[in-house]
């Protein structure tokens, strides 16, 4: 074996490839924090905020597990926005993995609040899908930008090329957040039920941001994950491709 | 680029040989883009062709009749804006492909020409042709569908498809520079573009379907609009050069 080869094999050892030895400690303590969290706030859903309120009834429960997935999806959109200006700054690849896994964590984050948003309409008015509602609507077409991000990750054969493409898209469809939020806003039809005055109940809003809180270390939890495993994977790549250039050399 | 026809777009004086003013490299860029389109015609055609085909599958899509008469007033608007919208992706979709599988785009940026300034010419022509393709499908529109529209309605759809169609093509440009290279690029210029356009698309039909009333847009409307062009034209402006500097020009 090369001395670069015995490099790469002793890296592999020593676990210096992150997810290669399995799950740290520190995530999994972050994992455990999270479910603890998740579980406080299953506790105040049950024990702390009223039953049900005027108009909607208990259907209402849903938002806490709701309302989170639009406040950390536009948090995680945001750090995909700072990752992506940044990568084109420094053209650092550690950007662009900070990027690609913010994306993936604000794309789920929005998934969760487009299907509790769609069960609470099942509940209240009977349909899975209304297309008046303007907060609906816009969460689905913000779905429909940043699924296409997540799409160009596997578009883009050569890495350099990938990383510059994602980072102009990724400012490019944060800066289009605003225009979706206003312009359906402004022209949609109904109301959310966010604004009804008993959801200003202090107990309800305590609980909602709890919530938002709850959800974030579980949601950052997945972002560590999945930017190790996609450190991982680069890292894994580069090692093979050394290889292989090692086998060239010697065959050559 | 100055040897094709001096026809077409004229913006002022024409760029010197040797070392040519951005703004004289501008005006060369779009009459070169135009001058070679009129000669061939093959995008404009390829435009339209889809357009005739997409009004012809509403047609079987919605029950259109004249028993019917309101199912098309409700859904005129929608009509119209998703035909054009579709007719034009494949012009946008061609502003930098065409030009990549021939070699000239590698002249182009080997050229002493600001990249913002490629950007531009090219969001100009693309522009121009989605205006004339526009133009002969909202008359065919008009006749295949039996409609009419008023002196005030019809400025109104004028101005916001204007305002619509320099957002959508300045996006529209941008994305092509990123999706021209790659395999199914064409597929992915879509995907990637459409959800874009949903939130002007959803105001520009609200203003289509008021004109077709009779009735202006509201300043809010039109407003909406041009801050979307305002934005889509910073955002083009600063991060084209992006797609096309490193990796070999846009390779």
């Amino acid at each position: 074996m090369s001395q670069t080869a015995a490099h790469i094999a002793d890296d592999w050892n020593k676990g210096a490839i992150p997810g290669m030895t399995g799950p740290s400690r520190g995530f999994v303590a972050h994992v455990l924090v999270a479910l603890t969290a998740l579980f406080g706030l299953n506790w105040l859903v049950v024990t702390y905020v009223p039953f049900e309120i005027k108009m909607i009834g208990s259907s209402y429960l849903i938002f806490f597990y709701h309302f989170p997935g639009a406040i950390n999806g536009a948090l995680f959109y945001l750090g995909l926005f700072a990752f992506s200006v940044a990568y084109l700054r420094t053209k650092k690849p550690v950007w662009d993995r900070r990027a690609r896994s913010a994306a993936a964590v604000g794309f789920l984050a929005n998934m969760v609040l487009l299907v509790t948003g769609s069960t609470w309409a099942k509940a209240a008015w009977n349909a899975w899908w209304v297309w008046s509602d303007p907060r609906l609507m816009s969460a689905a077409v913000a779905s429909l930008i940043f699924l296409g991000y997540l799409m160009l990750q596997s578009a883009v054969e050569e890495p350099a090329r990938r990383r510059q493409i994602s980072a102009v898209y990724g400012i490019l469809a944060f800066v289009n957040i605003p225009v979706v939020h206003f312009s359906i806003q402004w022209f949609g039809q109904t109301s959310h039920p966010m604004k009804f005055d008993a959801m200003s109940a202090e107990s309800i809003v305590h609980t909602r941001w709890y919530a938002v809180a709850a959800f974030l270390v579980l949601y950052s939890a997945l972002y560590r994950w999945r930017y190790d495993r996609t450190t991982r994977n680069e890292r894994v790549e580069e090692a093979l491709n050394r290889i292989r250039r090692i086998e060239e050399r010697t065959h050559a | 680029m100055s040897s094709g026809p001096q026809s077409g777009p004229q913006c002022g004086a024409s760029p010197s040989a040797t070392s040519p003013t951005q703004w004289g490299a501008y005006c060369a860029l779009v009459r070169w883009d135009w001058v070679r389109e009129m000669k061939k015609k093959t995008t404009l055609i390829s435009m339209g062709v889809m357009g005739l085909i997409t009004l012809f599958l509403f047609s079987f899509a919605i029950p259109i009749s004249s028993t019917k008469a309101e199912i098309l007033e409700d859904t005129r608007a929608g009509i119209l804006w998703v035909t054009f919208l579709f007719a034009a992706t494949i012009g946008i979709d061609r502003a930098f492909r065409n030009d990549a599988e021939s070699g000239l785009l590698e002249g182009l940026l080997l050229a002493p020409v600001e990249r913002m300034t490629l950007y531009f010419a090219r969001v100009t022509s693309t522009l121009l042709f989605v205006v004339t393709l526009q133009g002969f499908l909202f008359v065919l529109f008009l006749v295949l569908f039996n409609q009419s529209i008023s002196g005030e309605g019809l400025v109104g759809l004028i101005v916001s498809a204007i305002a619509t169609d320099v957002g959508f093509v300045t996006i529209g440009v941008l994305i092509s520079a990123m999706t021209w290279s790659l395999p199914g690029g064409d597929v992915m210029l879509r995907i990637l573009l459409f959800p874009m356009l949903l939130p002007i698309l959803n105001v520009t039909v609200e203003v289509a379907d008021r004109a077709f009333d009779g009735r202006a847009p509201t300043a809010q409307q039109l407003g909406m609009l041009f801050a979307v062009d305002a934005l889509f034209l910073g955002a083009g402006s600063l991060l084209f050069e992006h797609l096309v500097n490193d990796s070999g020009g846009s390779s």
